[in-house]
């Protein structure tokens, strides 16, 4: 009964049929696990296993392979073995870090060392598997890494469409937004911006229906999520 | 040296007669001399024999001697002309006259002291002329009377020393005054045959030359010497032989020392060879073989051996005492064998060594191919366990399981050749996939230490002639040590480059790193045994290296790198045996 609890998310994905890779890539939506090892046995190995279980993958010899590679924008996340030539799988992992890649990283590794497994799992890897390793312990680990991306793909959007419908308001109504989400009262943020409480009124629902929110609580919860430089903007 | 003569005359007359002293002349006369001569012939004699008496006179002289006298029967007209030898302490007809009426038979002997004219003449050196002895009261009852010899010339021969040899001399049954010329016609033929001494004199002097230095030889026991027979027995031995074998003189006398009885059984197929070789040839080659002392235990021996010509079925032999040699030479195969133990001890705890720091690089060697036929066989599983199973992935899945299974075996192989303990064969091989082999062992330790490895191995090399463990070996080491230099560097680019190239008689292989590289004085001494600049290890690497290449027949040495580190280059001949 092999993955089919624990990988309920992706078995319930229709089997794929075996489709050129262009027609994959129209479904962005479908997951894709990019594998990065020296070792063709192991690389092989692993694609198939992932294909069995209807997951797309991409295999790369070397780190400087992928990172030359022009990858779709597919959820999905990063298979990678710790020790290779040229630069390793943690340099990898800085180094997408710093680019704001934030594909999830499983690291696979032949001799797991508890100080690289450190380095590793703070600098945000989703796991650190030793080789072999057991198949339902890696796609359970997969499953997760996906999941995990298509969380942050998703509030990646929403952060951007609220940042979108922000950038339609007026600085006025910004000062406004601001201003309510510290909780202040309409009167005393007429009083700090010396408008009258009615324009106050004004402008809240105007924020509150450009925001496409519909309470007052909803609309302090989408300012929080908007990227701190928004929410710092203007601020003393 | 007449002295010699009276003493040998003396001698005779103590010792020789078998008849009794008071034995009156007149018994001869009832007896034929032949039959006195033979029952005197018996006799035992112990007379010191000079050498002259002894020796032979060769037939084309002896027959000169007889034309000699039958001439001088025939122109003295006399029936007996002789030449008589004394040989003590009797007379012997030596070559006596083919004339009619002559009762004188070639080496018939009679005694001396009886009267005969011959002995005056010896005894007196001087010719003597007899011409009728029953006239003469001197000679009237002298033994030639009975043979009805009356009358008697005579002169004596001597050796050239001096001593005398006999006479000449010519009888007559009727009385005869054989004139002066007669005489010096005899004279004359007594030169011829003292010429004639002196030549055989001459040629005997040679021999005893000679064999006094055979006899030095024999004497001298550096190699011993053996006369033996077909029959399997030892005639003569000199003491070298007799000690190489244990036995005495005495048994030698005895006739108890057996060449045969010598021979150990597995030996007798040899011998017999040799017998036969000495049949066609006259002579064998020496050979090795054994022979059982008296003591019963074993003695191996080289002999050589040759015919005698004279003797039909002797021969001589040389036998040498190889039991010094053998054991010299046991001792320096025992020192030798000693001394590869140790080699293949120390080369297999320097590949334990090496290996042993390679551990993290060959379990991850092992760990790849194995982390892949899990992942396939699971895989399989996978595909098989479907609602829908897809028996013809899942067969790919574990053929591509089956493929990493033989991946694990060869570097359990590989490393398996290494971790043994064997002496060491030389087989013809590819140097570059040995080299590829260590560098794929090499690759976890390799990748730990962030270093680059760049390959430049030519193709179409030809084949050596080597022992892949031995050049592995070689590779390990110098691999690892490059690694180990590089690791100790900071932040410099660390890159390994391992190359190979034919050149005009062997194949190069160099290992070059962008280590801290080598001084001028750890170059020189980086090959000595015990000599290291790590805070790990014996230092016996480079030297066991360094003894394996040179056992290849090519050389290892070590040089700057540029731009910089070091650089470790060894050959391997090019075995032309292998190449077509």
């Amino acid at each position: 009964m092999l993955g089919t609890t624990a990988l309920a998310g992706s078995s319930a994905l229709p089997p794929l049929p075996r489709l050129p890779m262009s027609k994959v890539a129209d479904n962005m939506e479908r997951p894709l696990v990019l594998i990065v090892d020296d070792d063709e046995d192991v690389r092989s190995a692993l694609e198939e296993l992932l294909l069995s279980v209807g997951i797309d993958a991409r295999c790369f010899g070397s780190t400087q392979e992928l990172l030359h590679a022009d990858l779709p924008e597919r959820p999905g996340c990063l298979i990678l073995d710790v020790r290779m030539p040229g630069a390793s799988g943690l340099d990898l992992q800085q180094h997408l870090a710093s680019n704001g890649n934030t594909r999830p990283i499983i690291f696979l590794t032949g001799h797991g060392d508890i100080a690289m497994t450190v380095q590793a799992m703070k600098a945000g890897a989703v796991d650190f598997l030793t080789k072999p390793v057991r198949d339902q312990t890696l796609l359970d680990v997969v499953t997760t890494g996906i999941e995990k991306d298509i969380a942050q793909r998703t509030a990646a959007r929403l952060v951007k469409q609220h940042v979108d419908r922000y950038s339609k308001l007026t600085p006025r109504e910004r000062e406004v937004l601001r201003e309510v989400a510290k909780g202040r009262l309409n009167k005393q943020i007429a009083f700090d911006l010396g408008i009258s409480e009615i324009t106050v009124k004004l402008h809240r629902g105007n924020v509150t229906k450009k925001m496409q929110a519909t309470s007052i609580g909803q609309l302090i919860r989408i300012w929080e999520l908007l990227p701190a430089e928004i929410r710092g903007e203007r601020s003393p | 040296m007449t002295s010699s003569v009276h003493k040998a005359v003396a001698g005779g007359r103590e010792q020789s007669f078998t008849s009794p002293p008071g034995m009156e002349l007149s018994d001869f006369a009832s007896e034929s001399v032949g039959s006195r001569l033979d029952s005197l012939r018996a006799t035992d004699i112990s007379v010191e024999a000079d050498m002259l008496p002894s020796m032979q006179v060769p037939p084309e002289i002896m027959r000169k001697w007889q034309e000699i006298v039958d001439l001088l029967a025939d122109i003295l007209n006399v029936p007996s002309a002789l030449i008589m030898r004394v040989e003590p302490p009797n007379i012997k007809v030596f070559v006596s006259s083919e004339s009619k009426g002559n009762p004188y038979e070639p080496d018939e002997v009679a005694c001396l002291n009886t009267g005969l004219y011959c002995e005056t003449v010896m005894n007196t050196r001087r010719p003597l002329i007899v011409p009728d002895a029953l006239q003469d009261e001197a000679w009237k009852s002298n033994p030639d009377i009975k043979l009805g010899m009356i009358s008697y010339l005579g002169v004596p021969v001597s050796w050239p020393d001096g001593e005398i040899f006999g006479t000449i001399c010519v009888l007559d049954k009727k009385s005869n005054g054989y004139s002066e010329l007669y005489l010096r016609l005899l004279l004359q033929w007594r030169d011829v045959l003292q010429a004639d001494l002196r030549s055989i004199a001459a040629a005997q002097r040679e021999i005893e030359q000679r064999e006094a230095k055979i006899r030095r030889l024999v004497d001298a026991n550096i190699i011993g010497i053996i006369i033996w027979n077909v029959d399997g027995q030892i005639l003569d031995a000199n003491s070298e032989f007799l000690r190489i074998v244990g036995y005495d003189q005495h048994d030698l006398l005895s006739g108890r020392v057996s060449w045969a009885d010598m021979t150990p059984p597995e030996w007798r197929d040899r011998n017999a060879l040799a017998i036969s070789e000495l049949k066609n040839k006259g002579a064998v080659q020496p050979f090795e073989k054994e022979y059982i002392r008296k003591d019963g235990s074993r003695i191996p021996v080289l002999i050589g051996v040759a015919s005698l010509e004279e003797t039909e079925g002797q021969g001589v032999a040389f036998v040498l005492d190889l039991t010094e040699r053998r054991r010299a030479e046991a001792e320096a195969r025992e020192s030798e064998r000693r001394f590869r133990n140790m080699q293949m001890e120390l080369a297999h705890a320097n590949r334990l060594a090496t290996l042993g720091q390679l551990t993290a690089s060959i379990t991850h060697e092992v760990k790849q191919p194995i982390t892949a036929v899990l992942l396939n066989i699971q895989t399989a599983q996978r595909f098989l366990t479907r609602q829908q199973p897809d028996i013809e992935r899942a067969k790919k899945a574990i053929d591509r399981a089956v493929l990493n299974g033989m991946r694990i075996t060869e570097v359990v192989d590989r490393t398996h050749a290494l971790v043994r303990k064997e002496p060491t064969r030389k087989d013809s091989l590819e140097i570059n996939e040995a080299i590829s082999e260590v560098i794929g062992l090499t690759r976890g330790e390799v990748l730990k230490n962030g270093v680059q490895v760049r390959t430049q191995l030519a193709e179409g090399l030809p084949v050596i002639q080597g022992s892949r463990v031995q050049i592995q070996q070689v590779m390990l080491n110098l691999i690892v040590n490059a690694v180990e230099a590089m690791s100790q560097m900071s932040d410099d680019r660390r890159e390994l480059l391992i190359s190979t190239q034919a050149e005009a008689d062997c194949v190069l292989v160099a290992v070059r790193d962008s280590g801290p590289g080598l001084s001028e004085g750890d170059i020189e001494r980086a090959f000595e045994a015990f000599y290291t600049t790590k805070s790990s290890g014996l230092g016996m690497g480079l030297s066991i290296c360094r003894s394996i290449v040179e056992d290849h027949g090519g050389r290892l040495w070590a040089a700057a790198n540029v731009p910089k580190g070091a650089a470790f280059q060894f050959t391997i001949p090019i075995n032309s045996d292998c190449q077509d």
